[in-house]
């Protein structure tokens, strides 16, 4: 959820400036040898500029330069990470999305432990929930709350006289009169693969939660639920499906791409997308705020009786490799990455509620449709940042549904995927 | 123990190198792979645990692996059938004396062949874009525009369209082959057989092909082999999809890799060794067997 203070800050813009004595320092001024650099490694989608200015002032300050590796993000990120902890070959700190599940893929006992460092004294209590593994913290939050949504074109909606759908029925009444209107409904980037997997997402708060309840998902957790056992998901599938069956998606959508899935939103083209909210500093980078924020709107995805719930996902996380070589001085890096005044450079350039305090940002218009429903009390967190394993091979497995649209096969396949996975990790219960 | 024997075996010293390389950089891996791929090695495991043919159960009872499997024999059936029937063909028509420019058209059919496959991927890519690629502009052209396809994100085709790629890679070196198997045909056969009264099927029939048959086994045996392993082709082209469309072997044993399931990985790299030995020792067999000797 989003933390209250932040909520306050939205109508106060309140400052909650804390003491940055316990940052004033680096704390290893007689303990390990500086080094003469430090390696960060991030997705390549990260926006660089920010990183660039706070590293480029860590330099000043400290006289240590700092260099980004962007690696390729998605799934590939993790892997490349979990190589190169493999091998041995650390980098000194590394970002990664947020969740128990990113601790539990590099293992614990590899990650450097940071419960009651004084960073986390700056940091809105509510963003730790999903970030405990046992009781202990191994990452610092990085960035801000996000959500995963239907971001739709308000210029298309105004002229099919649409607005946010109050139900499912009346939000597949929308498609059908955007298709009619000569619009493309939705436009699926299938041939990118990972935005397929934002429908089911989304629809997990609206339709699966409130079938299997906080109880299924910690049975979930522990292995004694099988996903292929929900039929509250089988039927998210069906409605996947279902919108292909219909002809609401682009015609040839397996050739669809992220970046033509942008344009076409952008443009007027295209009446809504199922996305991420990185999706938004995307489009910012290419049509600027005020478009962005003139245009683009966000809805959750609707229930059959109401708006639904609206899906939230944690501060992405910094992660210092227990073993790396300068682990000292890459927490002196984390916490002067996490200062307030850093933060604030950071949300200059994304998207997000912050989790610090005392970072000042105007919130953007869907940022606070986002949190009218969390303050309503409709919001969930993502439930992949809910459980230790993970849904692997995911937006493949969606992609084959899509072509043979088989949801048994896809349902098993995740299943098996999730329970393999969990077992690989040797998470108790699998 | 004589001289002479002690000579006799004085030449198996010279071996010892290179079984010792052979040995040290093959079969110990090979040994080693195979006992991996009876434990649980995965990239979260520190302590690796023997759990004899589990990984292989779960290959087999995997949707996509079945659905890998079947693709892989496809293609390399598809490819080397076609590269072969294309190659022979093409060797014939070239290896006519009074062919003008055959050097020419020669060294333009082989040229594909050296050429990085990673970079022909890139190529076709651009040319079976449905949109801006010349394979659908120039159908478009010609009035034949109903045939124009989305080959590589259509599912129904993309395999077809990834496996005439590699054709048309490799029918170039199959034709060297050939062209090297019928020039070392002697000409009085075909002038015997003229004289007979045989005509030109029954010269093909009972010369050229049977005397050809060494060109044939090695032919059909590398292209099954290289392509049963096909993985930067259908990496660059198609990344396996749409969906499971185009997984082949290789692709699905990184996909295992990547996600740190190395015990896994290595049983699907074994099932692949195996899978060629079983077809390629047959093969190689049967195609030996009608070989004739000039």
């Amino acid at each position: 959820m989003i933390p209250l203070e932040v909520r306050h800050r939205v109508s106060q813009s309140l400052i909650l400036k804390n003491s940055l004595a316990i940052f004033a320092a680096p704390s290893v001024e007689v303990g390990p040898k500086k080094p003469s650099s430090l390696t960060v490694v991030v997705p390549n989608t990260t926006i660089l500029d920010p990183l660039e200015k706070i590293f480029a002032k860590y330099t000043a300050e400290v006289g240590i330069k700092v260099e980004i590796q962007a690696l390729p993000a998605g799934e590939e990120y993790g892997r490349l990470l979990q190589t190169r902890f493999a091998t041995k070959d650390y980098p000194d700190l590394f970002t990664m999305d947020p969740g128990t599940k990113q601790y539990t893929k590099f293992g614990v006992d590899r990650l450097l432990e940071m419960t009651g460092d004084p960073l986390f004294d700056n940091v809105l209590e509510a963003s730790l929930d999903f970030q405990r593994y046992q009781g202990k913290l191994y990452g610092a939050p990085w960035g801000g709350t996000g959500t995963y949504g239907v971001y739709y074109n308000k210029d298309v909606f105004a002229a099919i006289g649409a607005k946010p759908p109050v139900n499912y029925a009346d939000f597949l009444s929308i498609l059908r009169r955007a298709k009619a209107a000569g619009y493309i409904p939705v436009y699926e980037a299938s041939k990118t693969e990972w935005p397929l997997q934002v429908f089911s997402l989304i629809a997990w708060p609206t339709f699966v939660d409130p079938a299997i309840g906080d109880e299924g998902v910690q049975r979930l957790e522990v292995n004694e639920l099988q996903l292929n056992q929900i039929p509250a998901l089988r039927d998210v599938f069906s409605r996947y499906v279902s919108l292909r069956d219909a002809g609401l998606f682009q015609s040839g959508y397996q050739a669809g791409t992220y970046e033509e899935q942008m344009e076409l939103l952008a443009t007027g083209k295209v009446a809504v997308a199922f996305q991420i909210s990185n999706f938004i500093p995307s489009l910012m980078a290419k049509f600027g705020q005020d478009y962005v924020s003139e245009k683009i709107g966000w809805f959750p995805l609707p229930s059959d009786t109401d708006q639904g719930i609206a899906m939230l996902t944690p501060a992405h996380q910094i992660l210092v490799p227990r073993d790396g070589k300068n682990t000292d001085w890459a927490m002196d890096l984390v916490r002067f990455m996490t200062k307030s005044e850093n933060q604030a450079i950071y949300f200059d350039y994304n998207a997000g509620i912050p989790v610090y305090k005392g970072v000042e940002k105007e919130l953007l218009p869907y940022e606070m449709d986002v949190l009218a429903f969390d303050q309503a009390g409709k919001a969930k967190i993502n439930v992949q940042n809910r459980l230790s394993s993970s849904f692997t091979d995911f937006p493949k497995i969606l992609q084959n549904m899509l072509i043979t649209g088989d949801v048994n096969t896809a349902l098993n396949l995740m299943d098996e995927n999730y329970r393999r996975t969990g077992k690989a990790r040797a998470l108790p219960g699998f | 123990m004589t001289i002479s024997s002690q000579r006799s075996r004085y030449p198996n010293w010279f071996l010892l190198p290179t079984i010792l390389v052979f040995g040290f950089l093959f079969v110990i891996p090979t040994l080693t792979s195979f006992y991996y791929s009876l434990t649980d090695w995965n990239i979260n495991r520190r302590v690796i645990t023997f759990i004899g043919f589990d990984n292989f159960i779960e290959l087999f009872s995997d949707i996509k692996f079945r659905a890998t499997l079947s693709n892989t024999l496809t293609y390399a059936f598809s490819v080397t059938f076609t590269r072969n029937f294309l190659g022979l063909f093409l060797a014939i028509l070239l290896n006519i004396a009074t062919l003008r420019g055959k050097n020419l058209f020669r060294t333009i059919i082989f040229l594909p062949y050296v050429i990085a496959p990673v970079v022909i991927g890139y190529l076709f890519t651009a040319i079976y874009n449905p949109s801006q690629g010349i394979l659908n502009q120039g159908l478009r052209t010609i009035g034949l525009g109903f045939l124009a396809k989305d080959w590589l994100n259509d599912p129904n085709i993309a395999l077809f369209s990834t496996i005439m790629t590699d054709v048309w890679r490799t029918t170039g070196f199959s034709m060297v082959i050939y062209l090297a198997g019928l020039q070392a045909i002697p000409q009085e056969l075909y002038e015997s057989a003229a004289i007979d009264g045989a005509n030109g099927m029954r010269r093909l029939a009972h010369i050229t092909l049977p005397l050809l048959a060494p060109s044939i086994t090695i032919n059909v045996v590398l292209a099954l082999i290289g392509t049963m392993k096909v993985f930067v082709m259908i990496l660059v082209l198609t990344n396996g999809g749409p969906g499971y469309a185009t997984e082949v072997m290789n692709t699905y044993i990184m996909s295992t890799f990547s996600l740190g399931l190395y015990g896994s990985g290595t049983a699907a790299n074994i099932i692949l060794s195996l899978l060629i030995i079983t077809i390629g020792l047959p093969v190689l067999l049967l195609l030996r067997r009608r070989e004739v000797e000039l």
